[in-house]
């Protein structure tokens, strides 16, 4: 019979070997997705599993979001604290809370996209230099998604002329748990064929007229904002084709739940732009000004026809 | 219903319409009366079904 509890404070310590371990962060991507036993099946699988969530139009649980690839890591960690009578051993009193601060170069554009994300809580998962993805793992499910952390983004300001790091982007993330963190914490190891740049975000493509309608025809552009001024970019060449291809729908009324038949989609390689045009018979009974919101194709209905990297935004015309 | 490459059109919405009344609507395209004749025909196709409805049995 034992007299105390020494036995069982513990528990095995075997080494692993060829074990993984965080290494220097990559890339971050950001977003509620869990995957489960069958999405890490296998490599493959995964990797899809991963690439068909970045394909999701914005607003679809589980989207994720790949953030720019990492230039500099520094290790933002507030330090744990401990104390100790004056005549008894250190002990540690609060725990260390996992952070990181990392700088990556990008553009205005990006930039201005990324402060979405400034101050919120997300899940992130950190694709490390040894090409390990690292996740939350539930232990009741088995399902893995990111790890909890608060965002900010800054920077990007003026460069002083001197020094690099100074003109970048600086993500902080700040992990909320460091129990999650330590003791939830699962890796993935993917092969050297996987590297940062495979998982990219998409750009958003606004709709626009091109010019007044001619009644039930409208000629419908595609740009991509920039934050230079005076400068948006055109895809057409890139994407016009293959989207004029894919369905787009169209309705009117409360919430524009009334459809509005489409009767075609061209290319107009004249003007650039898609000719869309609505049944003659609904568009003329429409009362003059009556707004009718165009739909594109989901990022889902493009990834699926070989169309990445995009993602339309629906556009409100007005008879 | 995809006609060289450049044009789509909604074949279900096609095969309502007659020829004449297809060929009008879709005039503003710049395509010829043979191409638009040739296109209202690919869109009455492909709106059919790929196999016959199954009669209707006695009760």
């Amino acid at each position: 019979m034992s007299t105390n509890l020494c036995a069982l404070i513990g528990g095995n310590t075997g080494r692993i070997d060829c074990d993984g371990k965080r290494r220097t962060p990559a890339i971050l991507i950001v977003g509620s997705k869990e995957f489960t036993s069958s999405d890490y099946a296998d490599e493959a699988t995964l990797y899809a599993a991963i690439q068909t969530a970045i394909n999701q139009s914005n607003g679809t649980s589980g989207k994720l979001f790949p953030f720019p690839e990492i230039g500099e890591v520094a290790d933002a960690t507030v330090a744990a604290t401990s104390g100790n009578l004056a005549l008894g051993p250190s002990r540690q009193l609060t725990k260390e809370r996992p952070g990181y601060t990392y700088s990556v170069e990008i553009g205005h554009s990006l930039f201005q996209k990324l402060l979405v994300f400034h101050n919120k809580e997300v899940p992130v998962i950190t694709l490390d230099s040894a090409n390990q993805m690292w996740f939350y793992k539930n232990s009741t499910n088995g399902n893995i998604r990111g790890e909890i952390a608060l965002i900010t983004v800054s920077g990007n300001g003026f460069e002083n002329g001197t020094d690099a790091t100074t003109g970048v982007c600086t993500i902080g993330v700040s992990y909320k748990s460091v129990d999650d963190f330590q003791k939830k914490s699962a890796f993935w190891p993917f092969s050297a064929t996987v590297a940062p740049g495979d998982f990219q975000g998409l750009k958003d493509v606004t709709l626009t007229e091109v010019q007044a309608h001619a009644a039930n025809v409208y000629k419908i552009g595609l740009r991509i904002p920039t934050a230079q001024v005076g400068a948006t970019l055109n895809p057409w060449d890139e994407i016009g084709a293959a989207v004029a291809a894919l369905t787009f729908t169209a309705g009117t009324g409360a919430s524009y739940g009334t459809p509005l038949t489409i009767t075609s989609v061209a290319a107009d390689n004249t003007l650039d732009c898609l000719t869309v045009t609505f049944d003659s018979t609904a568009h003329t009974a429409l009362p003059a000004l009556t707004e009718i919101k165009l739909i594109p194709p989901t990022v889902a209905v493009m990834a699926a026809a070989g169309l990445v990297g995009y993602e339309l935004g629906s556009i409100i015309v007005s008879k | 219903m995809p006609y060289k490459g450049l044009y789509f059109f909604n074949a279900e919405w096609a095969a309502g319409l007659t020829e004449a009344q297809f060929c009008e609507h879709e005039a503003h395209h710049g395509l010829t009366k043979a191409e638009l004749k040739e296109a209202y025909k690919l869109c009455k196709a492909a709106a059919k079904p790929a196999v016959p409805p199954l009669p209707e049995t006695a009760p």
